[in-house]
């Protein structure tokens, strides 16, 4: 009876055990799509972003899929993952390679993660389209096919000291040197590599002032003490790099501790929710320049397909999710833009998901600032390159500057849009008249 | 009376909980497939850690959320000595359990004085003080997060394929299923329940509970710190916020309170079954609607909870007691 | 000088909103025992609440506590039945790994009815500063005190005055004892809960207006609370504000005067510290067993 009872118990664990494994679906191949992997976090702590992401992802392949699709009429079709931390994008990324059987991933936005599903991707001879994990690093671990289309840490971080010297000293009529700069960033990977290893390493070359390199941390509730540290140094130029939650709070402590800076740079992403940022702060968001990869305000500049292709993702983007905002959040441009350039520019003249193939196209690929959304171009590092191999090395930054929830490119020079205005009146007097605009605008 | 080494193995054989190890130790062989090797592999890493976890607070009953303070420990350890100063992962494996033993005993001392829950949040606090620490630290050092170099071979602890990881696991299982074992049937073990029971009473016959706690929490961190080491080795990239996440330690508690606590198999049987629960929760539904597997996920962790108060285990035993029943009275 | 009182009056206002946060958990796991780990989940659902009736009414947040007052009590009163009445009975552990499971509930439920955008409220003093003797205070954190100070004073004349706040107060010591005096327990227990939730609603509606709410962003507010009530002291309300303070002011100086991001290093060695010196808490009564 006892060796009955134990049989029983073993085979009810061995089912309950097997029972999960069983219903992982497995994927029928064949069929007229072609499976694109995405891995993102869609859930915990980085999901807001990572689902910002999916979103203009998504959408891009509707575009795609509408047009009639790629190769033959085949649409594509996204298999998600979730990456929501350091296990799960281990398994995600495993899930999708080997039981989705994807050819090729997009993804993976955070930078400690694409440590971890890189690797993966590479042991597979899997392609991996990277939006835009930023960290160098990532470039110097020989996985050969993986793709770099957004900017890369040491880069965005020495153009927007570029953008200091070129742009902001001559209108704030100084010499550069005599500038003093307040480098503010959240203490993590993403904030230490850009704002750190980047913007301050560039402006130390550049022999410019920094007279406080301050990393906090994210979860701080209140900044001022931090503000108050800085204001101390009375800089003219405050650099901030940050998330939503804490460039949201920094600045408003910013604003309540009365911290007046001629300059207020936001490197990263809380302004590009300008709806948002105005109906927190109203006025004194005027003019706050926003550093990022992409450019929603230089539509203008895009060659005509391109900026009706843009247009288009506008619309879509406002219609499928049901978003009131008219500007798309850099996240869900970022996606949109590194998608399409993949399904517009690679997967067509490469026919195949064959990594060899998509290595050729890559290689050749050579693309003018007016073709992409994204400022700067599309064209590759060759994958030998020590530093920054599988990196688009056109990838650039823009400066925007806002103006009553609007954004206008001030630089680089050839795409701006109108000239930068600076420096910034105090807090409580930044209310700005359109009709001033009308004049700026080149 | 002696007993001896055959009749042990004899009485151990009877237990359903080796047959039940014994039979995950087989599963990897017949899983060709690499993405459920992966799932087995953290099955039984985390069985591991959860039992480990289980030492102190399922059979000590101090319930320590703070376990994730020994793993982010180890898994620096380990991680740094390997990339930086190229130190064989072994090695930093032996430092990671050392130096897991004595942070245990650092935290031991600071909150063993504590009751019941002011214990379990002074451990929360002590981890993410550790946390913040590390984090302050690495700021100031080349990088914040650390990336381990693959070069595969045994004495780099990095294989090309997965089985490895998976059986290094298994192994790991193993020793703190066996080292438990012999804790729980030793007198150490014994005075252990007495404290978890209740330590007035247990203090009154003249156990020194405070020094059997720390003991206990000791082996625990070691064994956690060690874990830590392996998964450092594992995911080949660790970041401060990544192996000083509290949420690593409610994992640890949440697998042996649902497998049940204070028993041998429960964490085991806890991971076993959650472990592939979430796995496929987060890949049921995909894209923007991935919250709704974790959002059922959460409903099933509270329904057990309410209607199963002694975990899975304990739910086997009111079973089981029914079959017994009706087989011995047929006729009800 | 002038810098340190600057400090000082910050991080008391900070102060203040940590009060107000915790306070809710205070009752909660003062009067029924219950280890509440989604608490800071709670908050981020009262502040979706404020978001919401400022979105379809337009009325100030503040205002809206009329309505979301009621709500959250009848709210309390029900997740006491249903959930918290099974709960209190069960040892540590089980509260621990409930109310675990329901913040992940609460976090995903939240991400899937207002997606993962950031939400916040603009009020009319959004903006506004208080400008005195080179000393900035701004108007939302004002407000934000002086609810805070409202509701403190309500809740302890309520305990104190009132017979249920005794009866409160009686339960919360000694159930037993109470029960045999004739206090039907359950009762004042979900009467507890119910002021509990009324209490995670102000806390919520005040910090939406200086604020963005986002389904995680209770995960932070969780720990904070729980080291701010144990600090305090158990069911101590004092405690409670005090313990509040001197994590607020702490983060403040140390940010100030050492490093800004060892901040929360410091509060949990403080916290740490103080439990060996008081082991219940600087409020707390020595060697209560529930």
């Amino acid at each position: 009876m006892k060796r009955a009872f134990t049989n029983y118990v073993v085979i009810t664990m061995v089912c309950l055990f097997i029972l999960p494994f069983g219903s992982f679906a497995m994927a029928d191949a064949g069929s007229k799509t072609v499976k694109i992997g995405v891995i993102l976090p869609l859930t915990g702590p980085q999901a807001p972003i990572g689902r910002e992401v999916l979103r203009g992802i998504e959408v891009a392949a509707d575009m795609v899929n509408d047009m009639g699709g790629i190769w033959n009429k085949q649409k594509i079709s996204l298999v998600t993952g979730d990456a929501a931390n350091s296990e799960s994008a281990r398994t995600e990324t495993e899930r999708l390679i080997t039981v989705e059987k994807v050819k090729l991933l997009i993804g993976v936005y955070s930078s400690s993660l694409a440590f971890i599903v890189h690797p993966i991707a590479d042991k597979y001879n899997v392609v991996f389209w990277e939006t835009n994990a930023i960290a160098d690093r990532l470039r110097q671990m020989g996985h050969e096919n993986t793709y770099f289309f957004g900017p890369m840490a040491s880069g965005w971080g020495s153009q927007a000291a570029d953008c200091v010297v070129e742009l902001i000293a001559p209108k704030l009529k100084k010499d550069p040197k005599e500038l003093k700069i307040a480098v503010v960033y959240q203490g993590t990977e993403w904030g230490k590599s850009l704002s750190h290893d980047g913007f301050v390493k560039r402006a130390n070359e550049l022999g410019l002032n920094i007279v406080i390199d301050a990393p906090y941390d994210p979860n701080t509730m209140d900044f001022s003490s931090l503000i108050l540290k800085i204001k101390r140094t009375n800089p003219d130029i405050v650099h901030t790099q940050n998330y939503l939650d804490d460039g949201y709070r920094l600045f408003r402590d910013a604003r309540k501790n009365g911290l007046n800076p001629k300059v207020w740079i936001a490197d990263g992403c809380p302004w590009a929710y300008v709806d948002e940022a105005f109906q927190k702060f109203g006025d004194d968001m005027n003019y706050v320049l926003d550093l990022n990869q992409v450019a929603g305000g230089n539509i203008w500049s895009l060659s005509p397909t391109t900026q009706s292709q843009y247009r288009e993702f506008l619309d879509r983007y406002t219609k499928k999710y049901n978003v009131k905002s008219v500007a798309a959040s850099s996240d869900v441009a970022v996606g949109f833009t590194s998608a399409i350039a993949l399904f517009e520019h690679v997967l067509p003249a490469a026919g195949s998901l064959d990594p060899k193939k998509i290595a050729e196209v890559v290689n050749d690929l050579s693309l003018p600032a007016t073709s992409t959304a994204r400022p700067g171009g599309i064209k590759f590092a060759p994958q030998s390159d020590p530093v920054q191999a599988g990196q688009n090395i056109r990838a650039g930054v823009v400066a925007r500057q806002i103006f009553n929830k609007k954004y206008y490119t001030v630089w680089p020079k050839d795409s701006a849009e109108i000239e930068a205005i600076f420096p910034a009146p105090p807090f409580g007097k930044r209310a700005f008249d359109d009709k001033n605009l009308e004049m700026l605008i080149k | 009376m002696k007993i001896t080494t055959g009749q042990r193995l004899q009485s151990y054989m009877k237990d359903p909980l080796v047959l039940f190890i014994a039979v995950l130790g087989i599963l990897p062989l017949f899983s060709s497939h690499h993405f459920y090797l992966q799932m087995l592999t953290l099955v039984f890493l985390f069985a591991f850690f959860s039992e480990a976890w289980n030492i102190i607070s399922g059979f000590g009953k101090q319930f320590s959320l703070g376990h994730v303070a020994f793993f982010g420990v180890g898994a620096y350890i380990t991680g740094i000595l390997y990339s930086d100063y190229g130190i064989s992962p072994w090695i930093g494996l032996v430092l990671s359990g050392a130096f897991g033993v004595l942070l245990a005993l650092l935290i031991g001392f600071a909150t063993f004085r504590l009751r019941a829950f002011f214990f379990t949040l002074s451990t929360i606090a002590c981890a993410e003080a550790l946390r913040v620490l590390v984090t302050y630290w690495r700021l100031g050092s080349s990088g914040l997060g650390t990336t381990i170099p693959a070069v595969n071979g045994l004495e780099n602890l990095t294989f090309s394929h997965e089985i490895c990881y998976t059986y290094i696991a298994y192994i790991l299982l193993l020793v703190v299923v066996f080292v438990t074992y012999r804790i729980t049937k030793s007198r150490i073990g014994y005075y252990l329940l007495a404290t978890g029971g209740d330590e007035e009473a247990a203090k009154s016959l003249g156990v020194n509970t405070y020094r059997i706690k720390l003991a206990v929490f000791a082996i625990s961190g070691f064994f956690t710190a060690i874990g830590g080491g392996f998964y450092c080795m594992y995911m080949r990239y660790i970041e401060p916020s990544m192996v000083f996440a509290v949420d690593f330690s409610v994992q640890f508690a949440v697998f042996a309170i649902v497998g049940g606590l204070g028993t041998i198999a429960g964490p085991i049987l806890g991971s076993v079954i959650l472990i592939p629960l979430s796995t496929f929760f987060r890949s049921w539904i995909g894209g923007l609607f991935t919250p709704i597997g974790f959002l059922i996920y959460g409903i099933i962790l509270v329904i057990i909870i309410l209607f199963l108060p002694g975990g899975l285990m304990k739910g086997i035993s009111i079973v089981k007691d029914k079959i017994v029943q009706k087989i011995n009275n047929p006729q009800e | 000088m002038e810098i340190f009182i600057q400090l000082i009056i910050n991080g008391c206002l900070t102060g203040t909103t940590y009060a107000l946060m915790a306070l809710g958990l205070s009752i909660i796991f003062g009067t029924l025992g219950l280890i509440n780990f989604a608490h800071g989940d709670f908050i981020m659902l009262a502040m979706y609440g404020g978001f919401l009736i400022s979105l379809f009414s337009g009325m100030d947040p503040y205002l809206g506590l009329f309505i979301m007052l009621p709500i959250s009590f009848v709210l309390g009163v029900g997740l006491y039945r249903v959930l918290f009445k099974r709960l209190i009975d069960a040892p540590e552990e089980a509260h621990i790994i409930a109310t675990f499971g329901l913040s992940f509930v609460f976090q995903y439920g939240a991400m899937l009815l207002f997606s993962a955008e950031y939400k916040s409220v603009s009020t009319d003093y959004s903006a506004d500063v208080f400008h005195i003797w080179n000393q900035y205070i701004d108007y939302p954190h004002i407000y934000g005190a002086m609810a805070a100070v409202i509701l403190i004073a309500l809740l302890i004349s309520f305990l104190r005055y009132t017979n249920t706040g005794r009866a409160i107060r009686a339960v919360s010591e000694q159930r037993r004892g109470a029960m045999m005096i004739g206090i039907n327990v359950h009762k004042i227990y979900a009467i507890a809960a119910g002021i509990g939730l009324c209490c995670i609603a102000v806390s919520g509606v005040s910090l939406i207006t200086f604020e963005s709410v986002h389904p995680t962003i209770g995960v932070h507010f969780n720990l904070l609370c729980w080291i701010i009530v144990v600090l305090g002291g158990i069911g101590s309300i004092p405690g409670t504000i005090v313990g509040a303070m001197i994590i607020a002011v702490l983060e403040m100086l140390v940010g100030y005067y050492f490093e800004p991001t060892l901040t929360t290093f410091a509060y949990f060695i403080m916290f740490l510290a103080i439990l060996m010196i008081r082991p219940s808490g600087i409020f707390g009564i020595k060697e209560r067993r529930a």
